[in-house]
């Protein structure tokens, strides 16, 4: 991301992939990319892809044709952002700079400038969220509509195409979460335009207070998550399949071998604090407070940084060399 | 999707130019974005920017 400008390549910074189709004076027509937990080409297609280029082209002859130029913005590389700048004085080693550094680096100004809020880390919400599931094939074309949903209350049904949203055409997901990245946490109303059949209708989709928190499994893929706090202080990656077995746990079972307790940086602290109660290197962490329906370590992770407390404890299951064993973790900030 | 991943999974940031004759393997894909923005703002084509972290 070295001296690209994030006023103009505006894309969720935490995917791995992401295109932007976009014309010269930095106008984007169409945003393609986006991920769900569960990986992170779960909600690519090839189809869609090629869908949007040939869509894409017909956009920017629209465009062209209409006349209108893009404001010009003042520029703002990841290494001009203060906090980002700081660091890369102090560290000269940074070479390669991550597309979720981006991320990282404006909600670090955000503090540091104390406009952050917590709602803040809510960004690029699914469609999901709407209560919308699209058509991987075809992403303007729903697949699904939960049941009481704020998109069902909407009239929104599974067959419907997505026209626009709050005026933006709709080709791709990401054209969706840009719409819902840029509606506020305390609500608000996303006006839909749609097509069922032949005939094109407005919906009012109503979001309420709250409603673009994540849970911790949608937010578990985010990097940003391992900057939250307070975390457990140890890690480890999940447990294969054989050595479940071995152990006598079912293979969909929630495992995790600890492989590291924190002993460097800030958080230090709270590596020693795990060591202190008894947690070693080699345990294996079945369930904390009785909680064990994790998908995965970064499921586990999440989940302690958004539910747990500093100032409290938390009991830890594990297993070491086979045989079951509490501990009581104290939760540090 | 998998072989068009790999195919930008080595660099930062990729621009794909439309060329006249749009075919496949002879896509022009350039490396340097401001080259491409340049580029497109003479040719009066569009780009795609492919952003492809390596993590």
């Amino acid at each position: 991301m070295k001296g690209v400008d994030l006023n103009t390549y505006v894309f969720d910074w935490d995917l791995t992939f992401a295109a932007l189709l976009m014309n010269a004076d930095g106008t984007i027509y169409h945003r393609y990319g986006g991920r769900s937990w569960e990986s992170a080409d779960a909600r690519l297609s090839m189809e869609a892809l090629t869908h949007l280029l040939s869509a894409g082209l017909k956009e920017d002859e629209a465009y062209r044709a209409s006349g209108k130029v893009r404001e010009a913005t003042a520029p703002l590389p990841i290494e001009e952002i203060p906090v980002f700048a700081e660091r890369l004085k102090k560290n000269k080693e940074i070479s390669c700079f991550h597309c979720h550094m981006a991320t990282e680096a404006m909600r670090e100004q955000s503090m540091s400038d104390r406009t952050w809020t917590p709602e803040g880390k809510w960004i690029w919400p699914l469609p999901d969220k709407l209560g919308l599931r699209l058509d991987p094939a075809n992403p303007a074309v729903l697949k699904e509509v939960t049941k009481d949903s704020a998109a069902a209350i909407a009239g929104l049904s599974a067959g419907d195409r997505l026209v626009s949203v709050n005026g933006a055409r709709v080709s791709t997901e990401p054209d969706v979460q840009w719409v819902l990245h840029n509606t506020p946490p305390s609500g608000g109303t996303i006006e839909v335009m749609f097509a069922r059949g032949q005939d094109e209708r407005p919906a009012k989709i109503v979001l309420s207070e709250g409603w673009k928190a994540s849970t911790p499994l949608e937010y578990s893929w985010r990097p940003a998550m391992w900057l939250l706090k307070p975390d457990p202080g140890f890690g480890g990656g999940d447990l294969p399949a054989d050595e479940k077995k071995k152990l006598g746990l079912a293979p969909d079972a929630f495992a995790i071998r600890i492989s590291y307790l924190i002993d460097w940086g800030e958080r230090a602290e709270t590596g020693r604090s795990a060591r202190k109660a008894g947690v070693q290197k080699g345990d294996i962490l079945l369930a904390v407070d009785g909680v064990s329906d994790f998908r995965s370590h970064q499921h586990f992770q999440t989940w302690f940084r958004f539910t747990r407390e500093a100032g409290k404890s938390v009991q830890l299951k594990l297993l070491r060399d086979g045989k079951p064993l509490a501990v009581s973790l104290p939760v540090l900030k | 999707m998998r072989s068009r991943l790999a195919l930008a999974a080595s660099l930062l940031a990729l621009a794909l130019l439309r060329p006249a004759s749009a075919g496949g393997e002879d896509f022009p894909w350039l490396t340097d974005l401001a080259a491409a923005r340049e580029e497109s703002r003479k040719s009066g084509r569009p780009m795609l920017v492919v952003f492809r972290c390596e993590s």
